[in-house]
């Protein structure tokens, strides 16, 4: 009864636009005060607020959404879709599916989907309207890709989900590897499905001869060796995700020095943004674990695992519940504050059930991929058409129901064969 | 004081704390870079981890008022609404006075917590600083963004005195 009451006293502060953070925090300790006392809730309050917040994990959030917003400076998003565009773009849908090779590349070395969403509409889109590519196709592909940013390594809403849940960062970095490269893959075969069916949608562009291509690929150097500094220093063990995200912003900026796109009223600009950005995430986070406190102290994971026993249901049935609520939840919240709002109800039900938090986790971020691009508030979308108001919003859903199917096919692959997400990480020390 | 001027003091106080939240966060990236450089050398930095921590915790309560100030706190907007109907402007008032309590509130506890440091005199492992002074700042940072959610409300009052006038 004191949850049911918990949760609508939760939402109807949502509905009042309580800042997520701070609703989250004041049902949960709330709810915390109601079961062991007001004095300990206060004693927990005070100890998250600066424990918590003095916390190492806590400083990797601000240095990689530092290095994702350098490296969106950089101007290095022009050069990457210039290669993909020669490796791509004679093909039909050549322009959509360098679009989508572009933005795997950014989100190597950008956290963030709506970084990457913003910086490769401005880039990909005039050269698609200049092929004539329908803008359904052009946004499409812009709006989709842009969610990659979310998944591929390094990525913001992992490291949130590793913190929430005590995962390992790095592993879970390792996981997402895989799973994003399907992700690519299987957008770029719905542009190919997608033009077979209607050619005028996106018609071949120029072709480039092989020694063009090869020639092509000095433009990817930059990105290449900062995500195989990062990824690659995590990967052997040499530092630890924060030291990751510190080495990352120091390539970034070096990028952005050596590319000549330095200046210090834009780079004092991008460090305030970053640190607000950071904060505005931060309290939703210390909110989360406010309101996880009181959902633990409440045995909610407890209930709804013996609930869900006694219905004797094949725990893969949870999973794909699961995976409904966050389809239906994606369409109405904003998509890291989803996640952060469910997953100290919903990890704790699916480690009692035996699964790898490591997997749930990519399984939770692709879920979250989806709610980026579906209406009524995909978030992608709204990114889109304040870089390109000519587009109407209904052109840009139309444009991303092929993609969504994609990601579809990509839960049901990922849910199949756990070993996609599973594999990279069991090879790390 | 009028009106303006507190408006220009606000502004100069958000440079001064953007320039400090900036020096911050390019603090917690120097010493990450600094320490694993060093310790490819064998010199890595000892207090690398407290400094760092130590650093987010007061970055966070920096940053923590201008994020207030410029209204960027991520809400659910479900529902559309008239910004200027009377009803939104009342529920938007207690809303930001809800705050006002949380903050008061976890200021106060962060001072209790600043007080226990104290009491029990912990310190920094390697740089041996009292860590009490910096939650004493923290719960300090907190009471002033409470301060400017009363700000906003005030700031509220006035632009809907004036547009009503219109």
């Amino acid at each position: 009864m004191l949850i049911f009451l918990a949760f609508v006293v939760l939402f109807a502060l949502l509905l009042c636009r309580v800042p997520i953070g701070f609703a989250l925090g004041l049902v949960g300790t709330g709810g915390f005060a109601t079961i062991v006392g007001l004095e300990p809730a206060l004693r927990s309050l005070g100890e998250v607020a600066s424990d918590t917040v003095m916390s190492y994990d806590f400083a990797v959030i601000p240095m990689f959404i530092l290095m994702a917003n350098l490296i969106g400076r950089s101007g290095i998003s022009d050069d990457l879709y210039a290669t993909s565009n020669v490796w791509f773009g004679g093909a039909r849908g050549g322009l959509a599916i360098a679009t989508i090779a572009s933005c795997g590349g950014f989100s190597a070395v950008s956290g963030s989907s709506l970084a990457t969403a913003a910086t490769m509409a401005k880039v990909a889109i005039p050269p698609m309207r200049s092929y004539h590519y329908s803008d359904t196709l052009a946004a499409g592909a812009v709006a989709a890709g842009g969610t990659l940013g979310i998944l591929i390594p390094p990525s913001i809403a992992l490291v949130l989900y590793g913190i929430m849940t005590q995962s390992d960062i790095g592993k879970l970095f390792a996981a997402g590897v895989l799973p994003g490269i399907l992700g690519i893959v299987l957008y770029m075969a719905a542009i190919a499905i997608w033009v077979r069916i209607d050619p005028d949608i996106g018609p071949a562009a120029k072709k480039h001869s092989f020694p063009e291509k090869i020639a092509s690929l000095r433009g990817v150097i930059g990105i290449l060796a900062l995500f195989t500094l990062v990824m690659g220093g995590l990967y052997v063990g040499l530092f630890t995700p924060t030291e990751a995200a510190g080495i990352g912003s120091c390539g970034a900026l070096l990028i952005t020095t050596l590319r000549g796109r330095f200046n210090w009223k834009e780079f004092l600009e991008v460090i305030y943004t970053s640190a607000r950005t950071s904060v505005t995430l931060l309290t939703i986070l210390i909110g989360a674990m406010l309101f996880a406190n009181f959902i633990n102290v409440a045995r909610l994971p407890q209930t709804i695992g013996d609930w869900v026993s006694g219905l004797e249901l094949a725990p893969i049935y949870v999973i794909l519940v699961i995976v409904a609520v966050y389809v239906i939840l994606g369409c109405f919240l904003e998509s890291l504050s989803m996640m952060l709002l469910t997953v100290p109800i919903f990890y704790p039900i699916v480690e009692m059930m035996g699964y790898d938090l490591i997997w749930f986790g990519i399984l939770v971020i692709v879920v979250i991929e989806i709610s980026m691009i579906t209406p009524p508030i995909g978030i992608n979308i709204f990114v889109l058409r304040s870089v390109l108001p000519d587009i109407p919003t209904k052109t840009i859903f139309k444009g991303v129901i092929p993609f969504i199917s994609a990601d579809l096919a990509r839960i049901s692959l990922l849910i199949i064969f756990p070993a996609i997400s599973l594999w990279l990480p069991s090879l790390m020390r | 004081m009028h009106f303006n001027t507190a408006r220009t003091i606000a502004r100069q106080l958000e440079s001064m704390a953007a320039v400090v939240a900036g020096t911050l966060i390019f603090l917690l990236v120097l010493i990450t870079f600094v320490d694993v450089t060093g310790r490819q050398f064998g010199h890595p930095l000892a207090f690398a981890f407290e400094i760092t921590q130590l650093t987010v915790g007061i970055m966070f309560y920096t940053v923590l008022p201008l994020v207030t100030l410029r209204r960027e706190h991520i809400t659910v907007d479900l529902i559309a609404i008239n910004p200027d109907s009377f009803g939104v402007r009342v529920l938007a008032a207690l809303v930001n006075l809800l705050c006002v309590g949380a903050l008061a509130v976890t200021a106060k506890e962060l001072w209790r917590q600043g007080e226990m440091l104290e009491m029990l005199n912990t310190v920094t492992m390697f740089t041996r600083w009292p860590v009490a002074p910096f939650v004493y700042f923290m719960a300090v940072l907190a009471m002033f963004t409470a301060l400017i959610f009363v700000a906003l409300v005030v700031i509220d009052a006035r632009h809907a005195r004036r547009f009503d006038k219109e």
